[in-house]
């Protein structure tokens, strides 16, 4: 089976904070990681792998230095690494991205039988861009997978719906994202951190790519960020209901309650 | 770029076993407020198997045109199946903007419907206002876990779409004599169009929620004062989907097993909203609680937790249980 994992760079954002006073993030020097859910994603194609045989590539979008996850997914076992990264991808939003992810899939023959993705970056948490490109690759998908299987036969994928699950059998090819607990995903192996060291990462620019200029970076990006503005805490009023009919004081409390959610 | 042909705010209503959710006339309620500023028509879309009939719910919310799908194969979500029909839908009718859900469907089926049409969406918004100087519309989200808030904006491509969690906006009063119309649109779909089969779909366990992980606790204390009063705590967690916590009296009473106790001798909880009904607030209990919003009401007014509450209700709790329990189920069932 050929399989495809699509994953991100993403700064750890539990190590950053926001310095109260300006409003400005404070880094602290906050590293830069794979992101966790993509690393599920990975071990779910790796898995399948060993069941199906085949090849696990990985593709990551991002600025030179995002070929670290690239390694850090071959220590883990993937077979290909591909890193697009060109300054015209620059500034994508997740349209742009899930555009010239899609135009790789098709460089790379567009002819995997499975793509995992995470379920969302921790650094947007925006859950977009594997369902955009499932859609622009015309195929079916999954969103935030708990479990998938593979009976030999059929891909057998359970989603997550309020507190039930739906089980779905997907027809193939198809894109599936991984939610944190679709496994427990493995380390790196001592002979995959040495295969690190004789692994190519394959790079691909907007020249590679069969893509339109205006569909690609800032400006195939149709979200914009006007601006951004330190968090108002949630409207509590500080109520105090005393010398009421209890029927009174009830009906008091529940409407304040509703108005900020509560019930 | 000349936008004056894309018309109408639209949003996709959540269907979940037939049903037409809550949170569809949230967003109807919001677009209505939008509409207000921008001039547009409400325009609502509902996917699914033998769903005409709820056409009138949405009406009643505040939609001013209702398409419906209506097709067996649209029984349960698919992916692609729900893209054909609605992107086809969408390019022929040029919305200005588009509220979906933000549930696994609609986390799911905003994005491929912004492929299929080519425009941005914003995931998870929390604020919804109209820029008055260019008609925009304002989609805001926290970001960066929580600590800042986005505002986002869509000037150069239509629709302007985002996904809205359950329960951000306020349910609008359902008025049952507003009109609208019922405009029913063809499902072009086969077998083929569906990307998944439904094989099963396994409810949700009915497991006891542990305290430590609760949204929500309703706790009691000493100014319980019978078993009759304990029970009612139980029905308002139940009715709030919350679980019941106890000062350690109440424990040691029996009306509660120790795995409910809160406080110094039983658990550390954090849920988002504590209630505290008949607890004094000493700091034996008090210290094992961390709540973003507290709710107390206590016999005595002068009962410490009274300064601590951000709500703190003076009342007789066997008269005021059972009229809050009353309340509460009146909301929920608006």
């Amino acid at each position: 089976m050929k399989i495809l994992v699509c994953v991100k760079q993403v700064v750890d954002t539990s190590k950053m904070e926001v310095d109260p006073n300006t409003g400005r993030l404070n880094r602290n020097g906050a590293n830069s990681i794979l992101n966790p859910c993509d690393r599920n994603a990975l071990e779910a194609a790796l898995r399948l792998k060993s069941q199906t045989g085949g090849t696990v590539t990985v593709i990551t979008m991002g600025p030179p230095q995002a070929g670290a996850v690239l390694l850090e997914a071959v220590s883990m076992g993937a077979d290909d690494v591909y890193l697009i990264t060109d300054r015209a991808f620059g500034g994508a939003d997740t349209l742009a991205t899930s555009y010239t992810l899609a135009a790789a899939v098709r460089k790379l023959g567009n002819d995997f039988d499975l793509i995992f993705c995470g379920e969302e970056s921790i650094d947007s948490n925006t859950a977009q861009v594997g369902p955009e490109v499932a859609a622009m690759l015309g195929i079916a998908d999954v969103s935030a997978a708990v479990d998938f299987q593979w009976d030999g036969e059929k891909a057998v994928v359970t989603r997550q719906v309020g507190e039930g699950r739906e089980v779905l059998e997907l027809k193939l090819p198809a894109l599936v994202t991984a939610s944190p607990a679709l496994n427990t995903p493995r380390y790196p192996s001592v002979q995959g951190i040495l295969r690190k060291y004789e692994t190519e990462i394959h790079q691909l620019t907007s020249a590679d790519l069969d893509v339109e200029p205006d569909r690609i970076g800032l400006k195939g990006s149709p979200t914009q960020v006007r601006g951004i503005r330190p968090v108002v805490p949630p409207k509590k009023e500080n109520l105090k209901i005393e010398d009421q009919s209890p029927a009174d004081a009830a009906a008091q409390l529940a409407d304040a309650l509703a108005k900020v959610h509560v019930i | 770029m000349d936008f004056s042909d894309y018309k109408g705010i639209y949003v996709v209503a959540e269907v979940r076993g037939g049903n037409v959710e809550k949170v569809t006339g949230e967003l109807l309620g919001e677009a209505r407020k939008l509409a207000a500023s921008t001039g547009d028509p409400v325009e609502a879309v509902l996917i699914g198997s033998g769903i005409r009939e709820k056409a009138s719910e949405l009406i009643a919310w505040g939609a001013d045109i209702v398409y419906v799908i209506d097709s067996p194969l649209l029984a349960h979500y698919d992916g692609k199946a729900y893209e054909k029909v609605l992107g086809g839908l969408l390019k022929e009718k040029k919305p200005s903007a588009i509220l979906f859900a933000a549930t696994p469907y609609g986390r799911d089926l905003a994005p491929r419907i912004a492929s299929a049409v080519v425009c941005g969406v914003t995931a998870d918004v929390t604020e919804l206002s109209v820029d008055e100087k260019t008609g925009l519309i304002v989609w805001s989200r926290p970001a960066m876990g929580g600590n800042i808030m986005a505002d986002i904006i869509s000037p150069l491509y239509r629709p302007q779409v985002g996904t809205v969690r359950p329960g951000t906006f306020d349910l609008p009063e359902a008025d049952a004599s507003r009109e609208g119309r019922i405009v029913d649109v063809p499902a072009d779909l086969t077998e083929v169009d569906l990307g998944t089969i439904l094989k099963e779909i396994i409810p949700a366990p009915k497991e006891e929620n542990p305290i430590e992980e609760a949204r929500i606790i309703v706790a009691g204390g000493r100014g319980i004062h019978s078993e009759e009063e304990w029970a009612m705590l139980h029905e308002l967690a139940d009715l709030l989907g919350g679980s019941v916590g106890a000062s350690r009296p109440i424990c040691e009473l029996g009306w509660e097993p120790h795995s409910s106790q809160i406080g110094q001798t039983g658990k550390s909880v954090a849920p988002h909203i504590y209630f505290g009904f008949g607890i004094s607030g000493a700091m034996q209990h008090m210290c094992g609680v961390k709540a973003d919003i507290v709710i107390a009401v206590n016999r005595d007014k002068k009962a410490p937790i009274m300064e601590m509450a951000d709500y703190a209700v003076a009342a007789d709790l066997k008269e005021f249980l059972p009229a809050f329990i009353a309340k509460v189920k009146e909301l929920r069932d608006r």
